[in-house]
């Protein structure tokens, strides 16, 4: 276990892109577009992922051990054969949790200097 | 998800197809059905409506691709160098020649090319030249359309802003009167906010400071900033109340005002600066980076019942409108139709067969500039076609030379594929030596290109290096690495391994000549093509230049002077002052005529009025006509060269208490006294109510909006029955015209210190002005045709040496059976002409298709001129025959013996 924590510094800090589709797939499972769509409505239109980027990251995701393939899914009404949905691993929670408590710290810290400076 | 079925096989997911091949072949398969989906409804996106849209679209998803690609390999290259070191580390493994060891043998390989390339400065650099020009110019012009037709304006979700357009029986007119716009600001249901701005930057006069200053002012409604969604940078934007007949005065500075003037004090805001004689107070500042159409200092509130506002028949306000979330164009536009019509119902005097047309901003910003942008960015990829077409055919002749070396490699052992792989290395590197160097010189070449065209499109200033110019420039090395080394390589890599070691000088490499002359053709074609666009823009400008502008443009000086409201509230004061300034200017040591006109011809030009003939009254109201109007001094026809036909000049008698007199040009004679004499008659003009004027003299037409534009109905009324504040002044002197500017200030400034002087330039500088893109697009297409044409003679030129070349032995046979020199002169020139007549006639057939493209750039030329294409098939028949005759000239020199002994 000990190792654990390296493997996960070694990814941070993660690219924007990892850390938001993490962050939907945190929610449940999702088919890759529909990652997209989530990401760009959340984020009001400030992150934009193109097709190409969305899925070069998932599938360095799915390398890293991040995500995974949903498998054995049934077949919604509408839902397209080729679609395949991704899913959240043990690892990828550990990472998404250790991110956000590495960003709460940066937070908590630019807040408190803020608070410390004066208005010129 | 809207769409249940996928929509593959719609237009341009062919398109999608070919990007995917940009990632690694395993990524490929593995996603390429989920990546065509989300391409496929990304385009359906709100924001890639419009053409611009769809540029924009293309140009993300090229963006995204590049990149996430090139993300991809280093990916699979890191991961592969990670797993052969731990490899080598457990076993020592022999690696495999051939495709099974990618990474190691393509190092090898660009090893190799470097040494080879090395071995060869001259040539390596002479080809890296030449793509590096072409590249650079691409990605040059690429960069500034993208700048101004593809990346998004400046402002807060810039697809929602549109412009309002006036139109009067379709026609686009612009501007639109103040009445107007107040009624489809109050009636509509589809905008946000619906802002107008004036139809130009006024030179106002701001004192108070340390001297009178002239500075520009451009009236804007009170919400045209929230519109564009550009918050102040200090204090606030203008308020509705500022907007009302009586509201306070007020005035916004622009970034750049506010440093000049207040250094950019935060304090600025609250203060007071005089303009026109009024004082006004500053409520806010605008960001140093923002304009928006014209160059402006300062803003002032368009005030209901104020200036340019109080009329529904005249127009003089663009509309832009921030459309509500969610309506699209089509709607807004049918919602802008229904008021247009309630408009025209309710006002049919002045709305009748007026409307309001809706184009997405950017848009209709870029309109002006989408022809010559293209033009130039389509004359640039061809040049540089012609350039790959060169050097793939120097590879080629390079290739007959390497045939050895590469049988050799071949021998030992070498696949076809391994060869083809080495050679295509070696134009990857070229091409990517060529790319970067390519790049510099765009960099500096885009600022080049603005110098000469400027764009007014907002954001234009900042052109630096962005990600998109590099990703494009990378795409455009790789492909012109493809393009030109492909042909090249595959024809070498076919190697006969032993007809080739005993290669002898008499091989006839039969295939690649036939290519090279094909390339011959196609280079010709292309170049006629250029230089017929470039000789029916020489002879458009010439057209141009020479139009008679209806006054003599020579030896004339002018420049603007303007009264201030508060010292010249008389008219008495106002005659007073230019009656004296005449006299005083008359008086200067190399001035011959003097003449005074409250808008100069070609430098301001516009302000039209409703006339008609008092005698024949218009059934219809829109019937009437549209006459420039202007006010002059006596003796401004006479100093500007403009022959008085009939009648006589306005005089000093003309004054307030006489009857209203106007002297009319020839075209308005015409068109309202047809064959009749119109002097003593009376012409109504519309002034706000109908007003009476007798016609005492007819004058000779003027080109008052430039040379492009035919003469339009003008007249002429005398200065004394309406004197205006601002004056043009005109001097036409003995003496080069800019040595009497001195004296002129001097002559202004002994009546009054305080008045400046603005605008000071000569009649010829604002005549070449008006055509100044005309010149600029001539003279680059000409330049690029030239290049291509050079180009095209050097590569006609290569294939019939190298023809020459090859069949050396069989020159010296025939000469030494008896040919004369003119069979073979003959035996060359037959394969050039051929070459140079297909050339031409597919360049001529390409051209007649093309050159309807640049019609609207063409001044009384029909793009199809018979003159252009019959001399540019001449002259290029001149340069084929030039470049074919070197070599047969050499053939000629063939000496019998030396051929035969080379065996």
């Amino acid at each position: 276990m000990s190792d654990i924590p390296l493997r996960i510094r070694r990814l941070q800090p993660l690219r924007p892109a990892v850390l938001h589709i993490l962050l939907v797939l945190s929610e449940g499972e999702r088919h890759g577009y529909a990652v997209k769509q989530q990401v760009e409505q959340r984020t009001k239109g400030v992150v934009k992922m193109g097709p190409g980027t969305l899925y070069e990251s998932i599938q360095r995701m799915v390398e890293l051990g991040l995500i995974e393939e949903a498998l054995q899914r049934r077949r919604r009404q509408g839902d397209q054969a080729q679609r395949r949905y991704y899913r959240l691993t043990p690892f990828g929670k550990q990472v998404l949790e250790a991110e956000v408590a590495r960003l709460a710290e940066i937070v908590d810290y630019a807040r408190s200097s803020l608070r410390r400076t004066k208005p010129a | 998800m809207h769409r249940h079925q996928p929509s593959h096989r719609r237009s341009g997911s062919r398109l999608f197809l070919l990007l995917l091949l940009l990632f690694p072949r395993r990524f490929r398969h593995a996603y390429r059905e989920q990546l065509i989906e989300a391409y496929v409804a990304q385009r359906s996106e709100t924001r890639y409506n419009g053409l611009s849209g769809r540029l924009r679209f293309g140009l993300d998803i090229l963006t995204d691709t590049v990149l996430a690609a090139l993300r991809r390999h280093a990916t699979v290259l890191e991961r592969k160098s990670r797993s052969s070191r731990s490899r080598r580390r457990r076993a020592a493994t022999i690696t495999k020649p051939g495709i099974g060891n990618m990474t190691s043998s393509v190092l090898q390989d660009v090893r190799y090319t470097l040494r080879n390339l090395g071995r060869n400065p001259g040539f390596t650099a002479l080809v890296v030249l030449i793509l590096a020009v072409g590249i650079g110019a691409n990605v040059a012009m690429f960069s500034t359309m993208n700048q101004a037709l593809i990346r998004p304006l400046p402002y807060e979700e810039p697809e929602r802003l549109v412009l309002g357009r006036a139109t009067f029986n379709g026609n686009i007119n612009p501007l639109m009167s103040a009445y107007d716009y107040f009624d489809y600001h109050e009636r509509n249901e589809v905008f946000q906010s619906l802002g107008a701005i004036n139809f130009g930057p006024l030179d106002v006069t701001v004192t108070g400071g340390e001297e009178p200053e002239q500075v520009a002012g451009v009236l804007v409604s009170w919400d045209l900033f929230p519109t564009l969604g550009i918050p102040a940078a200090a204090g606030r934007h203008f308020t509705p109340e500022e907007g009302q007949p009586d509201g306070p005065a007020v005035v916004m500075l622009s970034g750049g005002y506010w440093q000049r003037r207040f250094g950019s004090v935060p304090d600025a805001v609250g203060q007071s600066i005089t303009v026109n004689g009024f004082p006004l107070t500053v409520v806010g500042v605008m960001p140093p980076d923002f304009q928006f159409l014209y160059d402006a200092d300062v803003w002032v509130p368009m005030r209901r019942d104020g200036p340019f506002a109080e009329a529904r028949r005249w127009h003089n306000w663009l509309l832009v409108g921030r459309l509500k979330s969610g309506v699209t164009l089509e709607r807004a536009q049918a919602d802008m139709d229904v008021i247009s019509a309630q408009l025209a119902s309710e006002y049919p005097e002045t709305n009748r067969d007026k409307a309001l047309l809706l184009t997405e901003l950017h848009e209709a910003l870029a309109e002006d500039y989408r022809t010559s942008v293209f033009l130039l960015m389509g004359a640039v990829a061809l040049v540089l076609l012609i350039a790959c077409g060169n050097v793939a055919s120097l590879l080629l002749a390079r290739g007959s030379v390497r045939r050895c070396e590469l049988s050799v490699r071949a021998a030992l052992g070498a696949s076809a594929s391994r060869l083809l792989r080495q050679l295509l290395t070696e134009s990857a590197v070229t091409a990517a030596a060529a790319g970067i160097l390519g790049t510099a010189l765009a960099v500096w070449l885009q600022q080049l290109i603005l110098q000469i065209m400027p764009i007014d499109i907002p954001g234009m200033q900042g052109l630096g290096i962005s990600g998109s110019m590099l990703a494009f420039a990378v795409i455009l090395s790789a492909t012109t690495g493809l393009l030109f080394g492909m042909l090249p390589a595959m024809r070498a890599a076919q190697t006969n391994v032993v007809e080739d070691i005993k290669s002898s000088a008499r091989t006839i490499d039969s295939g690649g000549s036939r290519f090279r002359s094909a390339l011959v053709m196609a280079q010709v074609a292309v170049s006629v093509v250029l230089l017929i666009g470039s000789g029916l823009l020489i002879r458009s400008f010439a057209t141009l230049r020479g139009v008679n502008p209806g006054f003599e443009t020579e030896q004339l000086l002018t420049a603007e002077i303007r009264l201030t409201q508060d010292k010249y509230a008389e008219a008495e004061q106002r005659v007073n002052f230019f009656t004296k300034l005449m006299e005083d200017v008359q008086s200067i040591p190399g001035v011959t005529h003097v003449a005074l006109i409250n808008q100069l011809p070609v430098r301001t030009p516009g302000n039209n009025i409703y006339v008609y003939a008092a005698d024949r009254p218009p059934t219809n109201p829109t019937d009437r006509d549209v006459a420039f109007t202007r006010t002059v001094f006596p003796g401004y026809f006479d100093a500007m060269g403009i022959p008085l036909l009939r009648g006589r000049d306005v005089e000093p008698s003309d004054v307030a208490d006489s009857p209203p007199v106007l002297v009319v040009n020839e075209t308005m004679a015409q068109t309202l006294f047809p064959d009749e004499d119109p002097i003593g008659r009376q012409v109504v003009v519309d002034m706000g109510q109908d007003v009476s004027f007798e016609v005492i003299g007819v004058v000779g037409d003027v080109r008052i909006s430039g040379p492009r534009y035919n003469p339009r109905l003008a007249m002429y009324g005398s200065y004394f029955q309406r004197p205006y504040y601002n004056m043009g002044i005109a001097v036409r002197t003995a003496v080069a015209p800019t040595s009497i500017a001195r004296a002129l200030r001097a002559a202004v400034w002994s009546q009054d210190r305080d008045i400046p002087v603005t605008d000071l330039s000569t009649m010829s500088d604002l005549i070449a002005r008006t055509v100044s893109r005309d010149k600029v697009m001539a003279l680059s297409l000409t330049l690029f045709a030239a290049v291509a044409m050079s180009l095209a003679a050097i590569g006609l030129y290569g294939v019939l040496a190298y023809y020459v070349s090859r069949r050396a032995h069989e020159i010296g046979i025939r000469v030494a059976l008896g040919a004369g020199a003119r069979d073979i002169v003959r035996l060359v020139l037959r394969r050039g002409v051929a070459l140079v007549v297909v050339g031409i006639l597919l360049g001529l057939v390409g051209a007649f298709w093309i050159t309807r493209l640049i019609q609207q750039m063409l001044f009384m030329i029909e793009p199809t001129d018979p003159a252009t294409f019959v001399t540019v098939s001449m002259f290029f028949a001149v340069i084929g025959a030039i470049a074919c005759l070197i070599p047969a000239w050499r053939a000629l020199r063939v000496d019998p013996l030396t051929a035969l002994q080379t065996e």
